[in-house]
């Protein structure tokens, strides 16, 4: 009598080592390292004592409004400004090199300035050196 | 007769190949941390004047319905300024970060910032960089 020929049912993993080890190379070549891009908001110090043996220097002072940015170094010389102009005008400062008192940029924000625009401005002053300091109501 | 030579077949190993890609995969799984603020909505801001900073070790997000969170968790103003001021010591070299929706208006994103200036950390306003 003529046995019946066993079938064996096996599965060629011989692959999956291969596909795992591309998934891997995958995921190493793809992946980033998540880096936040931000500018570091400098605030004026509660403790830096305040040097009242000189005249008050003209403190550059930031109106901003939704529409337009008002800027002014002293009573009288309000003047309207883009912001580009803005930028420029920090700069020409050289805010960095001075000491921190000297580095003060008051800015005053109305209540309907969306926050786009208020980080536009804040991070254009740190970035030009200089110290925000917020004007409440 | 001629004897043939047996050949030596040269036969390399590779079926534990496969185990240790995936330990390596359960590895990279485990050791891997999600991100808290995936599932926040927010719109960051742009701005040319940022660059690249170190990951935080607190991340406050306001997103577009204005709700505050503060790692994972929705917070209050207070809520946030008390946990910059006890985590004040840690938090002298490493910055707290604050992201903001661009569309907020003031009422919804100067209370967090004057909450967490009031406190004494320092703070790095994150935003997208404007090519």
């Amino acid at each position: 009598m003529k046995k019946k020929e066993r079938r064996e049912a096996t599965m060629d993993v011989s692959s999956f080592s291969d596909i795992a080890n591309l998934l891997i190379i995958f995921f190493i070549l793809t992946t980033s390292l998540a880096h936040p891009f931000g500018k570091l908001l400098q605030m004026p110090s509660a403790a830096t004592p305040e040097d009242n043996s000189q005249k008050a220097p003209k403190i550059p002072t930031i109106n901003l409004m939704a529409d337009r940015i008002v800027y002014t170094e002293g009573e009288g010389a309000e003047r309207e400004i883009t912001p580009n102009e803005l930028h420029a005008e920090l700069l020409g400062k050289n805010l960095h090199s001075k000491p921190q008192n000297d580095r003060l940029v008051m800015l005053e924000v109305a209540e309907e300035v969306a926050y786009q625009r208020y980080y536009e401005v804040v991070t254009m002053v740190s970035e030009a050196g200089g110290v925000v300091a917020m004007i409440g109501d | 007769m001629i004897r043939r030579k047996k050949r030596m077949s040269l036969i390399v190993p590779t079926s534990s190949m496969g185990d240790i890609a995936f330990l390596l995969i359960i590895f990279f799984m485990l050791a891997s941390t999600f991100m808290k603020s995936g599932n926040v909505q927010v719109e960051n801001p742009t701005s040319d004047s940022i660059e690249a900073q170190e990951s935080p070790m607190v991340e406050v997000i306001v997103d577009a319905d204005g709700a505050i969170w503060m790692g994972g968790v929705v917070s209050s103003v207070a809520e946030v300024g008390m946990a910059c001021r006890m985590q004040a010591e840690q938090l002298r070299e490493s910055p707290v970060h604050l992201k903001v929706d661009r569309n907020l208006k003031r009422k919804d994103y100067m209370p967090v910032i004057e909450a967490i200036s009031e406190a004494g950390v320092k703070m790095i306003l994150t935003g997208d960089k404007e090519n």
